[in-house]
């Protein structure tokens, strides 16, 4: 059970999510109407935001120090920021721009930090095996780190999720899995690609624990992911976690999600984890109406700051586009 | 034609359990194998349908097609009942109403002591088949599930032939502020958490008070420690009342699979059935392990011994069966042998 402080730090840190998404969604769209253009404005190419699943992002890595590695997906920025990268050079390697944490060259799909350890790709599955060589590389040296691998219900049904699986328990590997369940593959529902209901189900056929967290509760994370943590920095081996949690935005934006109805979306909107976690802090008397007022300011703050610096920061040279890059 | 409900919660035996103790996952392919079994034993009575949870792992579904896929089985007629995409206790509740006002004649469930006291909350004189489907199970026996569909199934033809094998069980009456908030079946604690979070206890050093009925040093949780402080309580429709401290009496209790951790326990006293427990925030009350209401300062919850829910033993209706078919058989060929 999380004490008073580490209650209010999650609350702080998934407002701060929710202020650099909503921030995102609005500045995202500039130059790129009346017709959508995904190359215009100031953050060209695709933008997949993460409101909504900030409990996955607080809860978890709230249990985590600087040298724990972090692998995520194609919509990496609430556990980018959960975990301590910078903001600033987060938002200006959203924005392409050479002061980013890739110079500029990756974008908000790959966002890369060394300190804290952090990794995104927008193939999906990706990150998985990587998780499953940075616990192994952390066994070889020593080190009692752990890695911890986020990854979307569709990446499941990926070959490279049961290699990842398979392996971590054999080497007894300090891995936690988090698997993302938003229902949605884009525009695909669960049910229509995977044979199974639940992924956690899948953590028997290797041997390892398998938890299900069913209601995007930031406590009920909080409490899981800490024994998983735990788990694997005693060298107990890899478990895996799924959480039922909700997409608010659709798949990236300008996305006209037709695949679901207004009806669902509103039902999401209806049962927000951040509405509800704030609601639960101010009954048990740990958050006054004025302190969350400052908490929203102060995380604006920041988000405007850092859009800023993104905004003012200059463009890569173009005789710089062969620097950084691997081909 | 009869009704038989049958209740397999697919969120049980999957909490953070999996992770603290050695509890075992059930996945969705053994729950769906276990409906198939309890829906094979319910397709050998004749005239019987089935109205079933509709959740969205499909349990039941997945089990007709099991069963379907079995030459030998017979048609079936089973139904979703109650809320479409059911997912918690409160779906279950309303299940369990619905079936209820169905008429159904008895519910098979297949879950922990939390599935069997939503049903038993929806629906308060269900007579319950309860199936070991959770984490410790402190409230359900293990019974074959092919035989546990068939005494089902005979229940449900001729309620009357069978009421001698349905047990009144003792539960627990909660109410918060002076208002009725639920009927436990097993236990009530109340534990230092200031959130539901998990809602799963596992971690002793919370425990603050619990009251626990039919404790049995057999199973783990509560009511095994219950059953190993006060070995002459189980026996007797009484309940026992636990104070816990950091300090004093040190018990080994099994407070979940394959977890015997040490307990400092205050004072074991047994509670009669005209009493009434006081438990007393800041906390958390759980119901039959299960983290459900948050007590605030000095807020009281009163706890007083009632009726729990009604189970219908298995091997009595089958052995009644048995017995009434083998008289019949007898009959039938002495009547062979002495007939014209």
């Amino acid at each position: 059970m999380p004490d008073n402080e580490t209650l209010r730090e999650m609350h702080r840190q998934m407002v701060r999510i929710r202020n650099f998404e909503e921030a995102l969604v609005q500045i995202y769209m500039e130059g790129k109407t009346p017709a959508f253009d995904i190359a215009a404005g100031p953050v060209p190419g695709e933008m997949h935001l993460s409101a909504g699943q900030e409990p996955v992002a607080a809860g978890v890595c709230v249990h985590l120090r600087p040298t724990d590695a972090i692998t995520a997906t194609h919509r990496p920025h609430h556990q980018a920021l959960a975990h301590g990268v910078d903001m600033k050079l987060m938002a200006a390697e959203i924005f392409g721009k050479q002061t980013g944490l890739g110079h500029g060259k990756g974008g908000h799909m790959h966002l890369f930090s060394k300190d804290p350890a952090f990794g995104c790709s927008g193939i999906v599955a990706e990150g998985i095996p990587t998780a499953v060589g940075h616990a192994l590389a952390f066994k070889k040296t020593g080190r009692d780190d752990v890695a911890v691998s986020f990854f979307g219900e569709g990446a499941a049904n990926q070959g490279a999720f049961h290699e990842s699986l398979n392996l971590a328990a054999l080497w007894d590997l300090g891995v936690v899995f988090v698997c993302e369940d938003n229902e949605w593959a884009i525009s695909v529902p669960k049910e229509k690609a995977t044979a199974i209901a639940n992924n956690s189900d899948r953590a028997s056929a290797y041997g390892i624990p398998g938890v299900l967290i069913p209601d995007n509760d930031p406590v009920a994370i909080y409490e899981a992911a800490g024994e998983a943590v735990a788990r694997a920095r005693r060298g107990a081996g890899p478990s895996l976690i799924e959480i039922k949690t909700d997409r608010l935005l659709g798949h990236f934006q300008g996305d006209a999600q037709l695949y679901r109805t207004a009806e669902q979306i509103d039902a999401l909107t209806a049962r927000d984890a951040l509405v509800r976690f704030e609601g639960q802090l101010a009954t048990s008397g740990l958050l006054t109406e004025q302190q969350a007022a400052d908490v929203w300011a102060a995380c604006r703050s920041e988000v405007d700051a850092a859009i800023e610096f993104a905004r003012s920061s200059p463009l890569p040279a173009p005789e710089s586009a062969l620097d950084d890059v691997f081909a | 034609m009869p009704i038989v409900g049958l209740i397999s919660h697919s969120g049980a035996a999957r909490d953070v359990r999996r992770l603290t103790s050695l509890a075992r996952t059930i996945d969705v392919h053994e729950r769906a194998n276990v409906a198939a079994r309890i829906l094979a034993g319910l397709a050998a009575t004749p005239d019987v349908c089935v109205r079933f949870l509709d959740e969205p792992t499909r349990i039941v579904e997945r089990a007709l097609r099991m069963l379907a896929a079995q030459a030998r089985a017979g048609p079936l007629d089973a139904r979703p009942l109650g809320p479409l995409g059911a997912r918690n206790a409160t779906d279950t509740r309303a299940c369990s109403a619905a079936l209820a006002l169905a008429g159904a004649e008895c519910v098979i469930t297949h879950g922990g002591d939390g599935t069997n006291r939503a049903v038993a909350s929806g629906w308060p004189d269900a007579v319950i088949v309860p199936l070991p489907g959770g984490t410790n199970n402190a409230f359900a026996t293990c019974v074959d599930p092919t035989a546990a569909g068939l005494a089902a199934g005979l229940y449900a033809t001729d309620p009357q032939r069978f009421a001698s094998h349905v047990r009144g069980t003792t539960g627990l009456s909660i109410a918060v502020d002076g208002v009725a908030a639920e009927t436990a079946i097993v236990d009530v604690a109340l534990v230092s958490d200031q959130w539901l979070g998990a809602r799963a206890l596992w971690d002793p050093s919370h425990l603050l008070e619990a009251v626990v009925v039919g404790g049995d040093p057999s199973i783990p949780g509560l009511a095994g420690l219950a059953g190993i402080l006060a070995p002459d309580v189980a026996d007797h429709p009484d309940a026992v009342h636990l104070r816990f401290a950091r300090q004093g009496r040190r018990i080994l209790a099994p407070l979940g699979p394959g977890q015997l951790v040490p307990v400092h326990i205050r004072d074991c006293r047994r509670v009669s059935r005209d009493e009434t427990i006081e438990l007393c925030g800041p906390g958390t009350l759980a119901f039959d392990g299960e983290r459900q209401v948050v007590l605030h300062d000095t807020q009281p919850a009163r706890i007083r011994l009632a009726a729990g829910a009604r189970v219908l033993d298995v091997a009595g209706v089958l052995r009644t069966h048995a017995r009434h078919e083998a008289a019949l058989t007898i009959g039938s060929r002495q009547t062979i042998q002495g007939g014209p």
